[in-house]
């Protein structure tokens, strides 16, 4: 191939798939104007640094907290993609926030393991504050997941894969319900692949289905995915992929085939920092935000939330703290 | 990028200046992907440059009374999202080292590349991060030699030399591509 017709295919290609710049310019023009209000009003008083390291923490705790209680909200009980339960099933809980426990569970389970810069325990107030919050959520989710003994029969046994490995299983079985489930695990390698498909057949002759598929590689890749269906195209999806240094989850509810809620969270570490972006599709519109940590050195880093419109910038290094608000510089 | 485009833009400037609420978002539009790509080529990070295009274009919006349209307020914006990669990259001077090359190393990973366009992330990998910037800056960013040469402030035969470079890399490099 001739250079000129290599360059031409190249560009072309590189051209075709851009990268789907996700900013919106609503969200620009509201922090510039944000900026300008900021520079006629804003006044730095003792204690502001306080006020903004609060702001920091609940802006975390908001992306992961508040958003997934939001689609508490938009589900409504009579939503067609609630997760029904059996009525002898005994929980305070909603279906609804019975599905979004679990994943407050799971992202709990998350965090609670990475803790961010627990390293540094002076300077992670904020997110062990957001680690305890997971961490209560976890415990009161837990607690209001207890099935009552009497209702439910479980099987523990083992599976033996065409390779000979022995997995072991667990299946519950509610007295009134029937659980058809099908697992199909293998091994290749240092892969192991398993998924499943289950319906269960609740005392009211309702039927759901679910579906799943996990792939862990065993070098630190591991895929999962997980549908609860309500009927052939809507259904709740639940996406997490997890590689070495990265995280990606999501959960979306699809009605009818289209994504109608849903939010993502994507997390990734470098050597020198950690990434966290959100977005939230409400029906309407995306919103967005990153929360990034640099770590300059050892005795310096950086905080760097941008959630829907504004950002802080906060700096330490050593004894001396540097911060701005959307930009603009408010103390040295 | 073609000259109807450019005359689009100077008109977006225009109307930018009389009502920025009613008419950034058409401006917006015109210039936002070569602005991000002019940064990514700089920081290799999609998600930061997304962060860094916004303070350029507020930073933009606040200087926009004083540009005057005579002065190529376009190339001032270009102008200024590479102040802005670069003012970033100095702040990481622990992690970066600036030589006379320009920007070796950059704290962005191809990591962040890989998920979302994984051409351009092997691209980066096979070339030099200058190389890269002069690939990106003109197949992405739309601007010719003689504005790269101009914004790079180096000589033109420079930027051209090292494009053909690029590309004769990118040819051995990705050998089975267009097979």
């Amino acid at each position: 191939m001739e250079n000129d017709e290599f360059e031409d295919k190249l560009n072309s290609a590189v051209k075709s798939s851009p990268y789907v710049i996700k900013r919106q310019p609503s969200a620009i023009l509201a922090s510039f104007h944000e900026q300008e209000n900021a520079k006629k009003n804003f006044r730095v008083r003792k204690g502001a640094f306080v006020g903004l390291c609060s702001a920091l923490a609940a802006a975390v705790v908001a992306l992961a907290v508040y958003v997934p209680l939001s689609l508490k909200n938009v589900n409504s009980a009579d939503d067609p993609a609630s997760i029904s339960v059996d009525d002898d099933f005994v929980s305070p809980l909603t279906n609804e926030q019975q599905v979004l426990g679990y994943e407050a569970k799971a992202l709990s389970s998350y965090f609670v393991s990475q803790k961010p810069l627990a390293k540094r325990s002076d300077d992670s107030a904020s997110f062990s504050q957001a680690v305890t919050v997971y961490e209560k959520m976890e415990s009161s989710v837990r607690s209001a997941y207890e099935w009552k003994d009497s209702d439910i029969h479980a099987e523990t046994g083992s599976f033996t894969g065409n390779d000979g490995v022995s997995y072991p299983y667990k299946l519950t079985i509610n007295e009134t319900g029937v659980l058809l489930y099908n697992l199909d695990l293998a091994k290749t390698g240092q892969v192991t692949a398993s998924s499943f498909e289950g319906e269960m057949t609740f005392a009211n002759g309702v039927s759901k289905k679910a579906s799943g598929t996990t792939i862990v590689r065993g070098n630190g890749k591991a895929d999962l995915e997980l549908r609860l269906y309500q009927d052939g195209t809507s259904y709740l999806k639940i996406t997490e992929i997890s590689t070495n240094g990265k995280f990606y989850f999501s959960s979306g509810l699809y009605l009818d085939g289209t994504l109608s809620y849903g939010y993502s969270i994507r997390l990734a570490k470098a050597s020198n920092r950690q990434v966290m972006m959100a977005s939230y599709w409400n029906g309407e519109e995306n919103v967005e935000g990153t929360f990034r940590i640099y770590r300059e050195s050892e005795t310096s880093y950086r905080l760097y939330q941008s959630f829907v419109s504004s950002y802080i910038n906060l700096q330490y290094s050593g004894t001396t703290r540097s911060y701005a608000y959307n930009g603009v510089t408010i103390n040295k | 990028m073609t000259e109807e485009t450019k005359k689009q833009i100077n008109l977006a400037i225009k109307d930018l200046k009389k009502d920025p609420d009613a008419f950034f978002a058409s401006f917006y539009e015109l210039t936002k992907g070569p602005l991000y790509y002019l940064i990514l080529s700089y920081v290799h990070d999609h998600p930061l440059s997304e962060d860094l295009m916004q303070d350029t274009y507020v930073s933009f919006l606040t200087n926009l009374s004083k540009l005057s349209l005579r002065l190529n307020p376009y190339s001032y914006l270009m102008t200024s999202g590479r102040n802005k990669a670069l003012d970033y990259l100095k702040s990481k001077k622990n992690d970066v080292s600036l030589d006379d090359e320009g920007v070796q190393e950059t704290i962005g990973s191809e990591e962040n590349m890989d998920d979302a366009e994984p051409l351009l992330a092997a691209i980066s990998r096979l070339v030099s991060p200058f190389e890269f910037r002069i690939y990106v800056q003109h197949v992405l960013s739309d601007m010719t030699f003689k504005e790269i040469a101009e914004l790079e402030k180096r000589p033109l035969g420079t930027i051209t030399a090292t494009y053909s470079v690029a590309i004769a890399k990118l040819k051995k490099g990705l050998e089975n591509y267009g097979k």
